[in-house]
């Protein structure tokens, strides 16, 4: 296993120490609230972690559970199908962070400071820290054939997001750009319910495996839509604090792990 | 500035706007070790924008006699990074020298 990041890591494509190229993923990210780093892992380094997470999947735990698009308990004010409380399905499977390999590129990947003063640089943080429980650092998400992700905005300002594998069709990552401003209280009911009927134009975003993805979701929303075929699709989810010492709430982590 | 090597469409100057909505500054330069071979292509959304299921890519040989003529143009980083989304999946970016001697980037076949 390879334990420097610049063997898991392009950083001739990718070179996260130069201010130029720091700055220009962070305007893109900026202006577009998505940035995609296409290659980013080396061929080698995704391989090794697919096999880890094939040899791990027996431990993933599958959720299937229903939530609103604002992922908040749903609001007696409104009707049952008002875009406030419309419910929508999500389902996949996922390991933690105690379940990667201790020896994981995925580890020296999230731990690396040269990564970490990339992110903060890109995502305009001071600091960046690992959680303080042992489960929600790093998840690797697995869909199989219809497992989906229904459409939400995040309570997270952003995401950091590495495909692993892609499965034979189906789970696209689609959004719609500044939807609300969730800091300014925004709703906005009505644009939220074109989205669900379908009657807005959405982005698509192409992933493919080794490519990194920083995406802010808390104002845009967003959805990956059904796996299909027989492989299945396996992304891992890079979670940081901006505080030391946070760790997931216990009730969050019974409903993501099924344990705390 | 970055330096971006084109041997195809890239050198008019609509696709030049089309893509990075400016003209570019280049110059005439050949890539050394390369052969042109064509590509076909399953993406659709690339399959609808380009009008073909087979697209240029090169590969590389090593091979001195090997040589491919084109522009070496100058982009910002920015630039760069989004002329990565819009290249097709099947293609990596990689460092390459120039018969210039500059080095320069090209997108070349991703499992070459």
């Amino acid at each position: 296993m390879t334990q420097v990041i610049e063997k898991i890591v392009d950083l001739e494509s990718h070179p996260l120490k130069e201010m130029p190229f720091r700055n220009a993923c962070k305007r893109i990210l900026d202006d577009k609230g998505v940035l995609v780093l296409k290659n980013f892992l080396y061929d080698s380094v995704i391989a090794d972690i697919c096999a880890d997470g094939e040899q791990q999947k027996h431990l993933a735990y599958y959720t299937e559970r229903k939530h609103n698009i604002y992922l908040a308990p749903s609001d007696e004010k409104f009707p049952e199908d008002h875009p406030r409380n419309r419910l929508i399905t999500s389902s996949k499977g996922c390991i933690t962070s105690d379940q990667i390999p201790e020896n994981s590129a995925l580890n020296t990947l999230y731990n690396s400071s040269e990564f970490k003063q990339f992110l903060c640089a890109v995502l305009s943080e001071k600091e960046l820290h690992a959680y303080a429980d042992p489960l929600s650092s790093i998840n690797l998400h697995y869909a199989s054939k219809g497992q989906e992700l229904g459409w939400h905005f995040d309570n997270s300002s952003f995401a950091i997001t590495l495909l692993l594998q892609k499965p034979q069709a189906g789970s696209v990552f689609q959004f719609v750009k500044n939807v609300r401003n969730a800091d300014a209280g925004e709703t906005q009911y009505s644009d939220v319910e074109k989205i669900l009927n379908n009657d807005v134009a959405v982005d698509s975003l192409r992933m493919n495996p080794g490519d990194l993805v920083l995406f802010r979701g808390r104002n845009s929303m967003h959805r990956v839509t059904p796996a299909m075929g027989d492989i299945t699709r396996m992304l891992v989810v890079l979670a940081y604090n901006s505080k030391p010492g946070i760790a997931l709430s216990e009730s969050a982590r019974l409903t993501f792990y099924g344990r705390v | 500035m970055q330096k971006l090597f084109s041997y195809g469409t890239l050198q008019l100057e609509s696709v030049q706007i089309d893509t990075f909505n400016r003209k570019l500054k280049g110059l005439k330069d050949t890539l050394v070790g390369y052969i042109i071979s064509e590509l076909e292509i399953t993406d659709e959304d690339v399959i609808k924008a380009s009008g073909s299921n087979v697209h240029p890519v090169i590969y590389f040989t090593g091979n001195d006699a090997d040589v491919i003529d084109g522009m070496v143009f100058e982009v910002t980083m920015e630039e760069l990074l989004q002329a990565d989304e819009y290249e097709v999946d099947d293609y990596k970016r990689v460092d390459a020298k120039m018969l210039s001697g500059d080095m320069a980037w090209i997108y070349a076949a991703a499992d070459a």
